[in-house]
């Protein structure tokens, strides 16, 4: 049984067709790329995903249900922007990822967030862009969910942290989840990713393994994306 | 150690080079424990699933064998060692006797320059 | 999972209003000092403290409905909504969750507000701390009232809780709507929160029809009649309930959070 499984789903805002009859199958123990520029879809996808966001036609399954509190409780979600709420601390929110995510894994957030040295008592709201993005990606990866939603997850942050945020993508991994990466900035992704998935004006063009776009295309998944989304 | 992956290759054949220069250099030594697949993706930078692949490949081929519990350890085998030395080191004679011959010369003549350059180097070598 | 939501929800709300409250009783004293007859003082001395004390007053009730709203919409509809509303929580919870931090407050409001009278009572020498234990005083203002007895009196309670609790929703199902059908959120909340205060006179309107009761209205007063009593309590709850199902379908079924 595929962890993901999308069908048809077609998602319109009035008459604007967000996403056309995109069918998707995505299998545990997977790191999934889900690639494609600004607006082309790909967070409206993931909104589906985690129940941010009716289907307007179609379907979408996780664990074989649909986005509901059972759904929640095994899906991490990190959005595109600031969510938690701003006048906590590192350890007030700590405390409340434990109290509504059984799989938190409190341990590991703060051994991260000492290794990223992130202060216990600062509140969200004086924290750094970089720091702020940091901290929400510790309490995500901390959990030990079925399913990782990460919206953009390098896109505003420097290259150190780049490089931390895939170490902790990787060492992270585990067979029995699914990773799903949204992001534009694909060369600094695509040694990570097992599937490549590439969305281009709210339709699914492309869904084969990085790999195999290296072997039979001759080309790294980046290379792929520039001709394929070329403007 | 630092990766670094050529694009339009596929990183999995591109691991499986980098692995096999380092058990030939002496850099993981007859016997070594290697790090877990885990560490090596991180380190690498790559996906574990790629990283375990690219493992089985060099277990088939002999460079690495896997005990249950204790991890995978570099071969002690001699000749499988010995072999590997061989195999690089005609695969780069061939590279350059190739562009030797490229440039016009034959075989004596790539033999004497072959020679002298040694002979040059002797206190380095 | 609702004790969880209610254990961060009351203590946001507290966090705004408790100095607005620990302000608003320092005015009362201050007023009540300014108005009281023991001291001569400038005139000047007690509109200033009127000045403060309504100002207190007025922020008070404003930042309460300013609260009642932005909690609902910001972290149900809002960029918060992409934290809260994927908790394995269900809509009802949610929903539960901000109208009974709401309620509590109202009513802590309220009892702040008796605090804030009896003070400027208190700090003016017009009631002397010892009258104030005094159950004779008490029992007179309580006869006073007319409340009819203390079943009634309960009763009472009970409807002013269910009522506040029925325009809490109804604000929230105005929001709900709003966020739901248009861009403009705030244009199409007010439009929405209109047409529910012009409903729910009609169905006032018609539970008078129906229960045919003008009349002994107007002779005995609101406290007297036993079926007036009951149709409010059925119109409330029923409105109520209405606004609650309308909150859970859009919030549970329809979410689209932009």
């Amino acid at each position: 049984m595929a962890r993901i499984e999308i069908e048809h789903l077609t998602k319109m805002f009035g008459s604007r067709i967000a996403l056309e009859d995109v069918s998707l199958s995505l299998e545990k123990g997977q790191i999934v790329g889900l690639l494609g520029p600004n607006g082309s879809g790909k967070t409206t996808l993931i909104k589906t995903l985690n129940g941010l966001l009716t289907p307007t036609h179609g379907s979408v399954r996780i664990n074989d249900m649909t986005p509901g509190v059972e759904t929640k409780k095994r899906v991490a979600y990190l959005p595109d922007r600031t969510a938690l709420p701003e006048h906590m601390t590192t350890l007030q929110l700590m405390e409340l990822y434990a109290d509504f995510f059984a799989d938190f894994d409190r341990q590991k957030a703060e051994a991260m967030a000492e290794d990223l040295g992130i202060d216990f008592n600062q509140t969200l709201k004086k924290m750094s862009k970089g720091t702020k993005e940091k901290l929400q990606l510790i309490l995500v990866m901390a959990r030990k969910a079925d399913v990782y939603l990460l919206d953009e997850p390098i896109g505003g942050v420097d290259p150190a942290t780049r490089d931390y945020i895939l170490k902790t993508i990787i060492s992270n991994y585990n067979e029995d989840a699914v990773v799903v990466i949204s992001t534009h900035l694909i060369s600094d992704i695509e040694s990570v990713l097992d599937d490549v998935v590439f969305i281009k004006d709210g339709k699914l063009v492309l869904h084969k393994t990085a790999e195999q776009i290296r072997e039979e295309d001759g080309k790294s998944v980046d290379q792929l994306f520039r001709e394929v989304f070329r403007c | 150690m630092e990766w670094f992956f050529k694009n339009g290759i596929p990183i999995y054949t591109q691991i499986i080079d980098e692995m096999t220069m380092r058990i030939a250099s002496g850099a993981y030594a007859p016997g070594d424990k290697l790090p877990s697949v885990r560490e090596l993706a991180m380190d690498a930078g790559v996906n574990p699933n790629t990283m375990q692949k690219a493992m089985a490949e060099m277990e088939r081929r002999g460079l690495v064998f896997s005990e249950r519990t204790s991890g995978r350890f570099v071969t002690q085998d001699e000749n499988v060692l010995r072999k590997l030395h061989e195999d690089l080191a005609r695969t780069y004679l061939s590279e350059l006797t190739e562009k030797l011959q490229k440039i016009g010369m034959d075989r004596d003549e790539i033999r004497n320059v072959v020679d002298s350059w040694l002979a040059e180097d002797n206190q380095e070598v | 999972m609702l004790g969880k939501l209610l254990k961060y929800e009351i203590p946001a709300l507290g966090r705004k209003l408790i100095p607005l409250y620990i302000a608003w009783l320092v005015a009362s004293v201050l007023l009540g000092f300014a108005v009281g007859e023991t001291v001569a003082k400038p005139e000047i001395f007690v509109v200033i403290s009127a000045l403060i004390y309504s100002m207190v007053t007025a922020a008070v009730v404003v930042m309460a409905v300013i609260l009642v709203v932005q909690r609902y919409r910001q972290s149900l509809l809002g960029d918060e909504g992409y934290f809260n509303m994927v908790l394995p929580v269900t809509s009802l919870e949610h929903i539960a969750n901000k109208t009974i931090s709401a309620l509590i407050w109202v009513v802590i409001s309220v009892v702040a507000a008796a605090l804030s009278g009896l003070l400027i009572a208190l700090s003016s020498g017009a009631l002397s701390f010892r009258e104030l234990f005094s159950m004779d005083m008490w029992a007179e203002i309580l006869k006073g009232l007319d409340l009819g007895g203390v079943a009634i009196s309960i009763e009472f309670i009970i409807l002013a809780l269910l009522s506040a609790a029925k325009s809490i929703l109804a604000i929230y199902a105005a929001l709900t709507i709003g966020h739901q059908v248009s861009r403009r959120v705030w244009l199409a909340s007010i439009g929405a929160y209109i047409g529910f205060m012009i409903c729910e006179s009609f169905v006032g309107w018609v539970a008078m029809l129906i229960s045919g009761n003008m009349e002994s209205l107007m002779m005995n007063g609101p406290f007297a009649s036993q079926s007036f009593m009951a149709i409010s309590f059925a119109t409330t709850i029923l409105l109520g309930a209405a606004y609650f199902f309308l909150c859970n379908y859009f919030i549970g079924k329809r979410l689209n959070l932009d």
